[in-house]
């Protein structure tokens, strides 16, 4: 992986890692921490990584970092200060995104990170397993598991509602 | 084990056997037995029937007890095109469960492209740029150093060849000059005034007595490249630049050659070179001498280097000549006295 990759990477990919970091830590300096961390280890690193593996290879490093980050800090996060230091801003509201966002933050944190992976990234269920560490088949249930709790709070609002 | 029925019926005799013949231990293995469990049978499986098959779910993968995991299969792409149609066609015969499968699709989270890293400036890198040579520019430096090296010495080894010779042409030179005049003139003291450094007159005159039997005796050409002479010892330079003259025969082709002068020296000539070493004082002088007047019938003493090195010239002298015959005979040249030969190349002298 030459330098330019490397650059190339920074380009395509910071947005999209910090993206996925946030939204699992909800808090952005402790996201960009992890997202500095993932690609100095890919800088340093960059002569064993091909370029197209590069992506894999940052999330990888950012998934885990963030795990022991959430293990070190065990940290609850309340929706205001969320919604106050990440300073998202939503286009217009939408209240089955937001539904879905808190039915989000109610998974645990595997399942919310696989969630995020499929979605966000459209990682296979084999990605996924080599970026978190899980296999093929762990993936495929803690992802099933997790999209019939999501659609199981949707139906119970609507029930609400 | 006899509480987990393990024993055989021999064996359970011979427990049976031992327990009444120890009525207190009776106890002990009734309470063993007391502990064996005995299945409920108040609890039973519910809804049997999704477990149950039938001819018309056989045909297809998808079927009412598994198509919630293949609707999650399919919506996350993770299904060949085969299971796709599957899934489709038990969705469009169920429309109930197609709902579901909305539902599902519904608690899909979409990214936020509004969430953006500030400072990506920050991340980017720059490598310390460092000269490397690649492995066929170290070796083209390397040819080209040696190929510099190669040059610079051998033009320092042909100007070392180049310096004896001058000198021993200019000599050569002289005499042939001298020798034009007339052929058979005996070497006079007029042409030793020529010559740089004198010897006695005593010597001298001994000399051209000796010199003057060579001339009447049959000549037997030798050819002896006299490129390089020692021009340390003067009297070993008086002696090559005698026997040049006196040796002089008809066979000299040319005075006029600059590649390579030839010398014709009789044996006899040879012959009373060798007697001359004798009357010269230094070893050196006579060892050259000996070099200088032949080249095979006298075993060569240890030679210096220069000498060495006009052996090692001479055979190269030797590969020049035969090139140089080759192409006189190719090219049907004629090496007439009226013209100079040089190499290949014929010059008209006027």
């Amino acid at each position: 992986m030459t330098e330019s990759d490397y650059n190339e990477c920074v380009t395509t990919n910071a947005d999209k890692v910090y993206r996925f970091i946030l939204k699992n830590l909800r808090n952005e300096e402790d996201a960009r921490d992890v997202v500095q961390t993932a690609f100095e280890r890919l800088w340093r690193n960059r002569n064993e990584v091909n370029a197209e593996k590069s992506k894999s290879y940052l999330f990888t490093i950012a998934y885990h970092h963030m795990i022991d980050h959430l293990r070190k800090v065990k940290r609850i996060q309340l929706k205001d200060e969320f919604h106050a230091e990440a300073r998202i801003q939503d286009r217009r509201p939408d209240n089955l995104k937001k539904i879905l966002e808190e039915a989000l933050m109610r998974l645990n944190e595997t399942q919310r990170s696989l969630v995020m992976l499929k979605d966000y990234e459209g990682y296979s269920y084999e990605e996924i397993g080599e970026i978190t560490g899980l296999n093929q088949s762990q993936v495929k249930v803690y992802l099933h598991r997790a999209r019939l709790q999501l659609k199981n709070y949707l139906v119970s609002l609507e029930n609400v509602i | 084990m006899y509480a987990d029925n393990e024993l055989s019926a021999a064996e359970k005799l011979l427990v049976a056997s031992f327990v009444e013949a120890n009525p207190d231990l009776r106890q002990e293995l009734e309470l063993l037995m007391q502990t064996k469990l005995v299945a409920d049978p108040n609890i039973v499986f519910q809804n049997k029937d999704l477990l149950m098959r039938s001819s018309l779910d056989t045909s297809s993968v998808i079927n009412q007890s598994n198509y919630e995991e293949f609707f999650l299969l399919y919506l996350d792409n993770e299904l060949n095109e085969e299971d796709k149609i599957a899934v489709e066609k038990f969705a469009d015969k169920h429309p109930l469960l197609w709902h579901e499968m909305m539902l599902l699709q519904k608690a899909r989270v979409e990214p936020d492209d509004s969430i953006v890293y500030a400072g990506k400036e920050k991340l980017y890198k720059k490598e310390d740029r460092k000269i490397v040579f690649l492995p066929w520019q170290r070796i083209a430096a390397a040819a080209v150093i040696l190929l510099i090296a190669g040059t610079i010495v051998f033009k320092y080894m042909t100007q070392k060849t180049d310096n004896p010779l001058a000198t021993g042409n200019q000599t050569i030179k002289a005499d042939s000059t001298i020798a034009k005049k007339d052929d058979h003139q005996p070497v006079t003291s007029p042409q030793a005034d020529t010559l740089q450094n004198r010897n006695t007159a005593k010597t001298q005159s001994h000399i051209d007595n000796k010199m003057t039997q060579m001339k009447k005796a049959n000549p037997v050409t030798k050819n002896i490249a006299v490129k390089k002479m020692p021009v340390e010892n003067e009297t070993l330079e008086r002696v090559k630049e005698i026997s040049p003259v006196v040796a002089k025969n008809e066979n000299i082709d040319s005075a006029d050659q600059i590649n390579t002068v030839k010398i014709n020296i009789p044996t006899d000539a040879a012959a009373t070179l060798t007697d001359l070493e004798k009357q010269t004082d230094t070893k050196q002088q006579t060892q050259s001498v000996v070099k200088l007047a032949s080249f095979t019938d006298v075993p060569e003493p240890e030679s210096t280097n220069v000498l060495a090195f006009s052996t090692r010239k001479n055979k190269m002298r030797g590969i020049f000549r035969k090139v140089s015959r080759v192409f006189e005979k190719t090219t049907n040249v004629d090496g007439d006295k009226s013209s100079v030969l040089i190499g290949s190349f014929q010059i008209a002298v006027k």
